[in-house]
């Protein structure tokens, strides 16, 4: 692990290459003219990992909103590193999606664990943006945050 | 996360005082709850707002704000600052209980060639109740280098101790 966890969560929301622009077009392309089920896309590392996936999105259906905006439902994003190594899982039930803004939200729960499942965060009501790549999160309720060290951590800091 | 909850702990002597506890036991497990949660990957910064309650088996701290703030490199947080209405109850491996109530803490990290510098302070009618007696001053501060030698001092003590030196009483 090279970040803290909240850090390397975040950093696997950033992964949600999701609010890329590449991505972004993509998807976007993908359910401009009718409502998209079942719907997953993986972006891979940069080369001499290109072989491996970075990001995998997966959402049970995408929908054109006005203004380019999207809304899926049932999304789940699974960022790895380059070993093929799951890191962060992040869930929610339904966002809103603003692809080429860079941002997306909802009222709704969102869940963000570690790849050992660990560790995870959880809350109700969030706001992400990518601001010159740089991500932002907030969640605004309930917030539940638990963290399980590997019984070899060692307790060091 | 849990280098986060670790270097909370740190402020108190908890991590390592589960090192010693816990050498083989279960897991440690911490759970944080609060009313909301802000990251900024620019500011390299995470925030815990509302109600923040921290708990693991033998730590509770509660307050209102919780500032964790990461360094350009490294992995290892390099500020916390818990804010308003702060207040930590943890027992150490022996099983003593100890007390801290205070406006603000603060914990700091670096690693300057090779040695690493932990410091914090409580300040804000700060409070610190120990099985030996109790500790005001304000602030009260502490250092620790590599882990080691934990150092306490309390600016204009009102009970026990003085101004220039370390408690008598081993807190941590």
């Amino acid at each position: 692990m090279k970040f803290a966890v909240p850090l390397r969560l975040a950093i696997g929301l950033l992964a949600l290459s999701l609010l890329s622009l590449p991505a972004a077009d993509n998807l976007l392309n993908a359910v401009k003219d009718l409502h998209t089920k079942s719907f997953t896309s993986e972006w891979y590392f940069d080369p001499p990992h290109e072989q491996q996936v970075n990001t995998r999105l997966t959402c049970a259906e995408a929908a054109p909103l006005p203004g380019g905006l999207l809304d899926l439902s049932a999304v789940k994003i699974e960022s790895f590193d380059d070993q093929g190594r799951l890191e962060a899982v992040v869930e929610t039930p339904r966002c809103t999606f603003a692809p080429l803004a860079g941002w997306a939200n909802s009222p709704g729960h969102l869940r963000i664990r570690s790849g050992d499942g660990l560790s995870w965060l959880e809350g109700d009501g969030f706001w992400l943006r990518r601001t010159n790549s740089l991500l932002s999160i907030s969640i605004s309720n309930h917030v539940h945050t638990v963290i399980q060290l590997p019984e070899n951590h060692g307790g060091s800091l | 996360m849990k280098r986060i909850l670790c270097l909370l702990l740190s402020v108190t002597g908890v991590a390592g005082a589960q090192t010693n506890a816990l050498p083989d036991k279960a897991a440690p497990r911490f759970e944080i709850n609060s009313q909301g949660w802000d990251f900024s990957q620019g500011e390299r910064q995470v925030v815990y707002y509302g109600q923040v309650h921290i708990t693991d088996p033998q730590l509770r701290l509660d307050c209102e704000r919780l500032t964790v703030n990461f360094p350009p490199t490294g992995k290892h947080p390099s500020h916390l600052q818990a804010e308003t209405n702060v207040v930590m109850d943890f027992t150490d491996a022996k099983g003593a209980k100890y007390h801290a109530t205070a406006a603000k803490a603060i914990y700091d990290y670096s690693v300057v060639s090779g040695v690493t510098n932990e410091s914090g302070s409580f300040s804000g009618h700060p409070q610190i109740e120990t099985p030996q007696g109790q500790m005001t001053g304000e602030p009260i501060t502490w250092s620790r280098v590599n882990g080691q030698n934990l150092k306490l001092h309390a600016e204009h003590p009102t009970m026990g101790g003085d101004a220039t030196n370390a408690l008598p009483v081993k807190l941590f």
